[in-house]
């Protein structure tokens, strides 16, 4: 396991990217497919450990969020906290992918201004993380998350 | 004569004989008055005598008390008597005056007058008397004046008498006259009488011979021309009434001899066109009795009809309370008509409280927290907006303050093409909507709970296959390749077993947005493209070019055309060809409709099991065999998505040649549809 603090001094001269997901295994899987791909990675579990790191990064990229977290939380009072108006992330992308396929928490995400809402099992790792690498490179070809469904 | 008289009128004839009746009976009466007139002349000279007797009689009377009043008082002196003597004096000489002028006979007059003269010395004497016996008649002298009185009286009486006996014959011999001046009358009368009925029978004769026989005969004649014999002789008479009568009877005769042959040939028309109307009436009559009889049947079935009616409305009653659904009947403004036994049950409302009553008023639809949903979401507002069934689920409130869901269905109740009310059914989903929600959390832990694992798998395998945990052999690619495909039939599985225990829940969402469908079923088919070429096979999109934008539920659509699209890349052979079509058919005003169709050049579908093709988990013998990744599920879901979104689906194939599915979603787009979940 890395530090906090040794995470957060990497984080201030890379590209910081907030991976937030319960599966432990998951969570593995995502943070080498990031860090392979050049990213440097912080990685919660809870959205208390998140909002943690939020509050302490100078700066983040982008955010990779899963809707079951551990604790009583789950990520959508984690993205109401970063997408407050006027708020310090409220610019930065968010991309969701989950398993969970309530429409009406979907629905809450992208309204809340979520990039893009993805199954999980539908979706490639190359896939998520080629959507991340364009939202961060060239913010012009991110998906705009449209609530039509 | 009789000749003579035939030629006077009749009305002469009896003024005539009236004429004569009157001037004899005139002359009677003349006759009459003068006799009476003589009558009573003789009278009033009877009546005269019989004065003259009485007076005669009072004056012979007051002598004889005047003699005796003298003697009276020459005896006693008694002045009394000399007063009674005087008063008597002059009674008789004052009845003297009266006789003497009412005797105007010579004979007695002679007589009156001596007796006048007698009477006026007798009262001279009296006076003497009484002077004397005043003077106290020392010389006797009264006695010798009452005898020369008493020789007066002795002739007075005698003449008074003889009086008397003349006035008793006169009136005798009056008498007499009167007696025979009434016989004679009698006689008179009798003659004139007897005139009369000579006058009167020869009167009535003469009628019965000119007018009462032609009268007769002439009756006779109209008797007989009263029964029809035109043909008789009419006697022909004088010039006289009759005359006239017989001949205006002629006349008459041969008028009535004309009318009555016109009123034969009148009375034969009538009479046969009489007969046709009867006849007509007849058969009318005869066509009223078949139609009474037609209608006494039509009646007796009607009875029948009402009867099975009567039954069927029990019945339906006894349906209606003893349905669990609430039901409520309202009228066209939504006020309720009909409450069933379970609508109160459900809403605690009595069915009294509740009729006549707006039904959008008592049961105001909710959403679960008890808030009052937009009143253009009420289904009985839609219903007759919409003109079709409509259901849907919200909350009711209880009269006692609960608020329960409920399933509601409502629809326009016609009776013809004419809308009059609305129904309303619904019960209460308590239960169901409690199943429901731990359905719905379920069918989310478990979409969460596999998919999880199934993406760890997935993303690992995928780590694996791309080098980054160091480059792997041939073989360890191959089988890792297997893992990731059938990972990813796993993944497919579920996602199509939470999307059947959706559409199974009857709750699946539509929320349609306007979008291009020749478009969209293009981007769909892009998504498949890397699938097809992996077969070689050639996929060709005849779309619209201008676009048909409609209201589509992107969603729903993309799985039908995405199970479509992938089943007939699935089982079609290595280099086979689709071709997809979108066509756009009829206006959407006269319910047009747009068609998608997805052709292959596969294996087709046998014909005995085309049926069963749509039913859920079932798969053709002939792709089993060869293809072990289907679900049996892609096809069932298809179908369902299609018939909740108001569209049509059915295919064609031949067993070896190819499948062309069709699927036909009106132009007019899906409609909206609340529910629990969406498809994924």
């Amino acid at each position: 396991m890395i530090s906090k603090k040794k995470m957060i001094e990497k984080a201030s001269e890379d590209t910081v990217i907030l991976v937030l997901e319960d599966e432990q295994p998951l969570l593995d899987v995502i943070r080498i497919k990031l860090e392979k791909s050049g990213y440097e990675v912080i990685t919660a579990r809870s959205v208390e450990q998140a909002l943690d790191y939020v509050k302490s990064l100078p700066h983040i990229h982008a955010m990779w969020v899963d809707h079951y977290l551990l604790g009583n939380e789950d990520a959508l009072d984690f993205v109401k906290q970063v997408k407050k108006k006027n708020g310090k992330w409220a610019d930065v992308p968010v991309l969701v992918v989950s398993n969970t396929v309530s429409d009406d928490k979907i629905s809450a995400y992208l309204s809340m201004g979520v990039n893009k809402f993805y199954i999980k099992a539908q979706h490639t790792l190359d896939e998520i993380v080629g959507d991340l690498k364009k939202c961060i490179d060239d913010p012009e070809h991110c998906p705009v998350a449209q609530d039509n469904n | 004569m009789m000749t003579r008289l035939h030629n006077i009128s009749v009305r002469s004839q009896l003024i005539f004989g009236f004429g004569l009746v009157s001037v004899i009976i005139l002359l009677f009466g003349l006759y009459a008055y003068f006799s009476i007139k003589d009558i009573q002349k003789i009278n009033a000279e009877i009546e005269m005598h019989v004065t003259e007797q009485a007076t005669a009689a009072e004056i012979s009377r007051d002598v004889h008390e005047s003699l005796s009043a003298i003697d009276r008082f020459v005896l006693t002196g008694d002045p009394q008597y000399s007063r009674l003597a005087t008063q008597t004096d002059l009674r008789v000489s004052a009845n003297t005056n009266v006789l003497v002028s009412m005797m105007g006979n010579d004979l007695i007059v002679q007589q009156i007058e001596t007796y006048v003269g007698l009477l006026s010395d007798r009262s001279g004497l009296s006076r003497q008397i009484i002077v004397a016996v005043e003077g106290g008649d020392s010389d006797g002298q009264a006695a010798d004046l009452v005898a020369r009185i008493r020789m007066i009286d002795d002739q007075i009486v005698p003449a008074v008498n003889r009086i008397l006996e003349i006035t008793y014959v006169d009136i005798e011999k009056r008498q007499r006259d009167i007696d025979f001046i009434f016989s004679s009358s009698l006689e008179f009368l009798a003659g004139i009488v007897a005139v009369v009925l000579v006058l009167l029978s020869f009167v009535m004769i003469a009628l019965r011979r000119s007018i009462m026989r032609p009268l007769h005969e002439l009756t006779d004649v109209a008797d007989k021309l009263s029964h029809g014999e035109f043909d008789i002789v009419i006697p022909v008479y004088a010039k006289d009434e009759i005359g006239l009568l017989s001949q205006t009877f002629d006349v008459m005769r041969n008028k009535l001899r004309e009318s009555y042959a016109s009123l034969t040939k009148e009375v034969a028309y009538k009479t046969k066109q009489t007969t046709e109307a009867l006849a007509r009436l007849k058969d009318k009559n005869q066509k009223l009795q078949d139609t009474k009889l037609a209608m006494l049947n039509l009646l007796e079935d009607l009875n029948e009809e009402k009867n099975v009616i009567e039954g069927e409305k029990a019945k339906d009653e006894a349906i209606l309370s003893s349905l669990g659904e609430g039901l409520v009947v309202t009228d066209m403004q939504r006020r309720v008509r009909l409450v069933n036994n379970s609508a109160c049950t459900i809403t605690g409302y009595r069915p009294d409280e509740v009729t006549g009553q707006l039904w959008p008023n008592i049961m105001k639809p909710t959403d679960e927290n008890g808030i009052p949903i937009a009143e253009e979401q009420f289904l009985t507002l839609k219903v007759f907006k919409d003109n079709e069934t409509l259901q849907t689920r919200y909350f009711y409130t209880h009269k006692g303050g609960q608020i329960i869901p409920v399933s509601v269905t409502a629809s326009v109740m016609k009776i013809g093409d004419r809308a009059v009310g609305g129904v309303v059914v619904f019960r209460d989903i308590a239960k169901e909507y409690e199943v429901d929600k731990s359905k719905t959390e379920f069918v989310s832990l478990a979409s969460h709970q596999l998919r999880t694992p199934l993406s760890t798998i997935n993303w690992y395998t995928e780590m694996l296959l791309s080098g980054d945990a160091g480059q792997i052999s041939e073989p360890q690619r191959k089988y890792l390749n297997e893992i990731y495909a059938g990972n990813h039939r796993m993944v497919d599985l579920v996602n199509a077993l939470l999307n059947v225990s959706r559409i199974e829940m009857g709750t699946f969402m539509v929320s349609p947005q306007l979008q291009d469908i020749s478009k969209f079923v293009n981007d769909v088919v892009s998504d498949v493209l890397v699938l097809a070429k992996k077969k070689d096979i050639q996929l060709t999109v005849n779309g619209n070019e201008k676009g048909i934008p409609m209201m589509l539920d992107g969603k729903l659509l993309r799985i039908v055309v995405e199970n479509l699209l992938s089943n007939a890349i699935k089982y079609s052979s290595q280099g086979g060809s689709i071709e997809i079509g979108v066509v756009q058919r009829g206006k959407k005003e006269q319910g047009g409709v747009v068609r998608i169709t997805v052709a292959d050049s596969g294996y087709g579908i046998p014909e005995s099991q085309q049926h069963q093709i749509f039913t859920k988990l079932f798969r053709a013998d002939n792709v089993v065999k060869m293809d072990t990744e289907g679900t049996g599920l892609g096809l069932y879901i298809v179908k369902s998505i299609v018939d909740h979104v108001g569209g049509t689906v059915w295919f064609e194939s031949v067993e070896n040649e190819g499948t062309t599915f069709f699927v036909e979603l009106p132009l007019s787009g899906m409609k909206e549809k609340k529910g629990t979940k969406s498809l994924t």
